[in-house]
């Protein structure tokens, strides 16, 4: 379907690396030449903001396509499973993740210099799986809400990261971020992830601080994951009550 | 003989609004039930409780014996769908689309069964095309080519043919139809084209505000309207016939020089032509238009209360 999707491509493939490259060449003009560790922790967060928001958008968009397509119903009507229909797009975000990831990586390699395997592997994967889990959790969560409101608020499948993005203190530490903001980014595993990030690239180890910042966003994430899952179930439930499921294929 | 589906006191609430209300049907083996009745009377929202897309307010559905909402998937596996209404993903090819459907249906030599299928169906010629690129035609075709993968036993056809013109309409309605006969297919079928149904359909229900309210052959169906509409046209002016039908009190319109229009009881019909041809008026042409599904249809969404 790519091929034929110029939005596809636009949104997963072509967004992402532009953002990584603009990114970095910001970045090097503003700190390049004062901070070098800053620079790289920049440039390397929004490598790392690709996982989640490419997995997140893949997860969500997925389902808008069938709907568009007014396919949906043909698809439930088959034995296909909510679970079948919901691990296939996860395995589908989880490819474009690592596609986007290697590439964006290759360009912070050949571009400015940083590779991401300087970092320490088990912690890379932590980070990435991480990431990985709560854009599942956040685009099965949209998903759910568009099942049982409809395409009305099909916008927050692609805005949301706009809106959950400087919550997370993705680029700058969350002391940043006013007192009543801290408090919901707590709440973020999003927020422990890129925190854990930032001082290890500046500490330039896994220090015992990341450590425990990525234990607490680990055991976020899972809680993420069950409440996602438990509250997708019940808007599917709600929207086949509703009668808005079919609705949808409208 | 087995029923394929079962429906038991299946009712849909959407709120204060009652869309079905306790209705019970079955569907045999081979055999093909129409489902009629003017938009809003329930049709749509029991096809979807049917696929499992709408949960019913209570009521049972069962498919070959055993309950659907304990046997999805099996269910599922043994039946399938064809709607109009519900397209494949556009930006796919034809062939990608069948052989996603073939993947979930686990279609056994799906490769084989789909180019089986397509030749059946005449659309060979088009499986590299995208889907959103076809015709209204070429898509109900691919779509029944989808509908009939898992070579089901039963498949809910909500108005298959609503989008084509009756050339093509009629067409598919033929391919359906050899298909239903070469496999001993049931079919749940919707429509508001009643001469589609009348063709293809053994019995009928007919349902109004979301209940049954009629459920027969399309021909007892069509013999509840009892009024029939007699055309004669006469050599000359039919001065004498007019007074005969004032002395017996039936309506008739005069529309064209030397002809009536009777509208009248069925039975009475042979009675009036006797008596008029006893007159001496000497008749040319005699014209009968009995009432047919599409009169029941009018006369109970217009609710006239008029059947016997």
């Amino acid at each position: 379907m790519m091929r034929r999707s110029m939005e596809t491509v636009i949104d997963v493939i072509v967004y992402p690396i532009m953002n990584v490259i603009v990114f970095g060449f910001i970045s090097k003009y503003l700190l390049g030449s004062t901070n070098q560790g800053m620079f790289l922790s920049l440039i390397i967060a929004m490598l790392f903001w690709q996982v989640f928001s490419t997995t997140q958008y893949t997860v969500s968009v997925a389902t808008l396509w069938n709907m568009w397509s007014h396919n949906l119903t043909n698809l439930f009507a088959s034995p296909l499973t909510l679970f079948e229909y919901f691990v296939a797009h996860a395995i589908t975000a989880l490819v474009k993740a690592i596609l986007i990831f290697g590439i964006g990586s290759l360009i912070a390699y050949l571009q400015f210099g940083y590779s991401v395997i300087q970092l320490p592997v088990l912690f890379l994967l932590i980070v990435m799986i991480n990431l990985y889990v709560t854009g599942i959790s956040i685009g099965l969560v949209l998903i759910g809400f568009i099942f049982a409101h409809g395409t009305r608020i099909q916008a927050l499948t692609w805005g949301f990261v706009s809106i959950i993005q400087p919550l997370a203190s993705v680029f700058y530490p969350l002391s940043i971020l006013p007192e009543p903001f801290q408090s919901i980014a707590r709440v973020l595993p999003l927020t422990y992830m890129f925190e854990a990030l930032r001082q290890t690239i500046l500490d330039g180890a896994v220090l015992p601080a990341s450590q425990q910042l990525l234990i607490s966003g680990s055991l976020i994430s899972f809680l993420y994951l069950v409440v996602s899952i438990l509250f997708f179930k019940y808007l599917i439930s709600s929207s086949r009550q509703s009668g808005q499921f079919a609705k949808n294929d409208l | 003989m087995g029923h394929i589906l079962s429906v038991e006191h299946l009712t849909k609430d959407f709120g204060e609004f009652r869309a079905v209300d306790d209705i019970s049907f079955s569907i045999a083996k081979g055999s093909v039930v129409g489902m009629l009745g003017k938009n809003g009377a329930g049709k749509t929202t029991t096809i979807r409780m049917l696929l499992g897309v709408t949960t019913p307010t209570s009521g049972a559905i069962s498919y070959f014996g055993k309950n659907f909402n304990s046997h999805r998937e099996p269910s599922l596996q043994r039946i399938n769908y064809i709607s109009s209404y519900n397209t494949l993903l556009g930006r796919t090819s034809v062939w990608e689309n069948l052989q996603i459907y073939a993947y979930l249906y686990n279609t056994q030599d799906h490769k084989k069964k789909i180019d089986e299928l397509l030749t059946y169906f005449e659309v060979q010629d088009i499986k590299k095309k995208i889907y959103e690129d076809l015709s209204s035609g070429q898509k109900t075709r691919v779509n029944l080519v989808k509908s009939l993968l898992n070579d089901p036993e039963l498949i809910l056809m909500d108005e298959p043919t609503a989008a084509l013109d009756p050339d093509i309409a009629d067409k598919t309605l033929s391919l359906i139809e050899n298909w239903k006969k070469e496999k001993n297919l049931s079919i749940l079928y919707t429509s508001h084209n009643m001469q589609e149904v009348t063709r293809i359909c053994d019995e009928v229900l007919f349902l109004s505000q979301g209940k049954i309210i009629e459920h027969d052959t399309p021909a007892n169906l069509a013999k509840k309207v009892t009024k029939a509409q007699l055309i004669l046209t006469f050599e000359k002016d039919p001065q004498l016939a007019f007074e005969y039908l004032k002395n017996r009190a039936i309506s008739y319109e005069h529309k064209a020089p030397n002809q009536m229009i009777i509208e009248t009881q069925e039975n009475e019909i042979p009675r009036i032509i006797f008596d008029i041809s006893k007159t001496g008026l000497w008749m040319n042409d005699i014209t009968i238009n009995k009432p047919t599904l599409e009169d029941f249809f009018l006369q109970i969404s217009r609710n006239t209360h008029e059947i016997s």
